[in-house]
């Protein structure tokens, strides 16, 4: 019998399994933030076990609050930073160079095909769209984590989505993610891994592919998954070519063994041909609650936010950038554009991207996610609503009160022009 | 080291109707910027108990007739979301010991486990069922045991399952990793008072 890709990853990594069902495994990155992890830390300080089981294997960042805004936050950035300094943990990232979790991590060239990956935030399901099994989990077991660098997860199913066909015009992975989650509904994938297969996949560069796999959580997925190919290991190369003495056939081969078996057992598997796909958003306070923009012109919006570990990378700024070229947002609409990572700003400052959009009336912050949960950096008041490129449209999510439509970079911007959700080809050539 | 064995739970319920009731629902993320579980007990639904409030209603985690609750009860998907641990301890604090509902979101049912809160399953109509009654009787005591996955309210016995995996973890007194890995509690407050954060800042929290 056939082993999935996460059921190979199990395998290698299993330490004990002391219930059946339940399997400690070994982890190999151990992630960050300032949100979830001061809890653990003055936990471990209060049981005086302030150690972390391997610094080279633990990757720090201050994301959701930075810079800091009041003292709450700075106190959260405060611990994490003195933390990581007193334990000499060298990949940490702060003000300057810092980025949200899910797209510096990657970008930093920390994630391999195979990996176990930890950390206590729910959008760690990204990863897995280098082949790798990452979860989210809370602060207890992230602190396991820290000290003893394992954690005991369920064995889950996989679930394969195999997506096929041709996006259309104005459709993009956002929207496939979004119509994946419509079909599964919001717990259908509960407790399983979702694998995503089929030419659309594998037609996908990897900011597609993790806008996919950061969606996983949405259908209640422990993980999102793609094979890892070519694509992964161009992605891969700068980090990984000395590793495997400049021989990509070799890092290739090496790659493919984690692919799931031809004859590999799936809970289910779910065919969707996304030719027919039209730009979508969300209506409502579940991300299953899909709609065709086409259906949703006459709802206005009052913000726009292009950013959180979903669309903030560099091809969507470049795609928001397409639509805002030449045109202004709506006067009643506010523009907010958080570009991912410090790196990522760089680059849409060079490319003219955020000139383009600041033209357009978008605002400019640094590298952060915290207006995704209503945090920091663009909270809405109550009774307001917003196209949001991020991933949750919960009641309350970006402000108490508020309403959070979910969509693609494009028909965002699109909707910020018009002033009301808005089909992006409306507006494209 | 390990914890205290969870076998029987009894004491009353609280109905929390609804599919997919979420962690930002169950605690904002205004209350992520705390360092401490602490205190987040008063804090649980917040959002929601102020706008079935604003609509001359009263949600069951402020209806004195549903106080001191230990069973939460609730339908489908409970949990989903935000992976915040916050969530479980919030309802912990609160005094939930058990949650019964239709089905868990996968972190937020771990979270409980890490916590020593059994969840478990029943059907829809099950569900409804124990909804209704707690609803009828809110004084009405609900008996839980582990071992046999059984619910007993009034003179009614009703299965309610648990994974194996879990219902190990609780009868072996393996559930909390960190009490495990972890053991030095009784330093725990002597350390407590000695950290800057707990100390200089705890009155900011």
């Amino acid at each position: 019998m056939g082993k999935t890709l996460v059921q190979k990853i199990f395998d290698s990594h299993l330490k004990a399994e002391p219930f059946e069902g339940t399997k400690v495994l070994n982890l190999d990155v151990v992630m960050c933030h300032e949100i979830t992890t001061p809890i653990a830390i003055a936990d471990l300080e209060w049981r005086e076990k302030d150690r972390v089981f391997d610094a080279a294997k633990i990757k720090v960042v201050i994301d959701h609050v930075t810079p800091s805004k009041d003292t709450k936050s700075a106190v959260q950035a405060k611990i994490l930073r003195e933390w990581a300094r007193r334990h000499n943990i060298k990949d940490f990232f702060d003000i300057g160079e810092n980025g949200v979790c899910h797209a510096l991590f990657p970008e930093k060239g920390f994630i391999r095909p195979g990996y176990t990956i930890i950390m206590g935030d729910s959008h760690t399901c990204t990863h897995g769209a280098f082949g790798a099994f990452a979860a989210g989990v809370g602060t207890t077991d992230l602190e396991v984590g820290i000290l003893k660098g394992v954690c005991a997860f369920r064995q889950p199913n996989t679930i394969r989505v195999n997506l096929t066909g041709k996006l259309g015009k104005g459709v993009f992975a956002k929207d496939v993610a979004l119509e994946v989650i419509r079909q599964l509904t919001v717990n259908g994938a509960t407790d399983h891994v979702i694998e995503f297969r089929g030419e659309v996949i594998d037609a996908m560069d990897m900011e597609q592919r993790m806008t996919i796999t950061n969606m996983a959580i949405e259908a209640g997925g422990t993980s999102g998954v793609c094979m890892p190919d070519e694509v992964t290991l161009e992605y891969l190369w700068p980090f990984i070519a000395e590793e495997y003495g400049n021989d990509k056939a070799k890092a290739l081969k090496a790659f493919k063994a984690w692919w799931s078996d031809d004859d590999a057992t799936y809970a289910k598997i779910v065919d969707i041909n996304v030719s027919d796909l039209e730009p979508v958003a969300t209506v409502g306070y579940k991300p299953d609650q899909v709609k065709k923009l086409s259906e949703l012109c006459d709802m206005k919006i009052d913000q726009v936010y292009i950013g959180s570990c979903t669309n903030g990378r560099i091809s969507d700024l470049r795609e928001a950038a397409a639509m805002a070229k030449g045109r202004k947002l709506a006067p009643t609409v506010r523009g907010i554009v958080s570009p991912a990572t410090t790196e990522i700003y760089k680059q849409a400052m060079q490319e003219g991207l955020l000139e383009t959009l600041m033209d357009a009336g978008f605002c400019v912050t640094n590298a952060t996610c915290g207006a995704c949960l209503g945090m920091s950096n663009g909270v809405l008041a109550p009774d307001e609503a917003c196209a949001a490129t991020t991933n949750r449209n919960f009641n309350g999510r970006m402000g108490k009160g508020g309403m959070v439509h979910l969509m693609s970079p494009a028909a965002a911007v699109a909707s910020g022009i018009q002033g009301t959700l808005c089909d992006p080809r409306t507006m494209m050539e | 080291m390990k914890s205290a064995i969870i076998d029987q739970i009894s004491g009353t319920g609280v109905p929390v109707r609804g599919n997919d009731i979420d962690t930002d629902r169950i605690i904002p993320a205004r209350f992520l910027k705390r360092v401490t579980f602490d205190g987040l007990g008063a804090h649980a639904f917040e959002d929601d108990i102020a706008a079935v409030a604003a609509k001359g209603g009263r949600h069951p985690f402020r209806d004195d007739k549903y106080s001191g609750a230990a069973v939460l009860v609730s339908n489908s998907n409970f949990g989903c979301g935000s992976s915040r641990e916050h969530a479980p301890q919030a309802l912990n604090r609160f005094g939930i010991r058990a949650i019964i509902a239709e089905s868990y979101s996968e972190i937020f049912f771990g979270n409980c486990v890490s916590l020593g809160i059994p969840c478990f399953s029943v059907s829809h109509d099950v569900a409804d069922y124990i909804l209704s009654s707690i609803e009828e009787n809110s004084s009405m005591v609900l008996e839980i045991s582990v071992e046999n996955e059984a619910l007993k309210i009034g003179d009614e016995v009703i299965a309610v399952s648990l994974p194996k995996g879990a219902k190990g973890q609780f009868l072996d007194g393996t559930w909390n990793a960190r009490a495990q890995l972890l053991a030095n509690l009784e330093k725990v407050r002597i350390m407590a008072k000695s950290i800057p954060y707990f100390s200089e800042y705890q009155s900011l929290f």
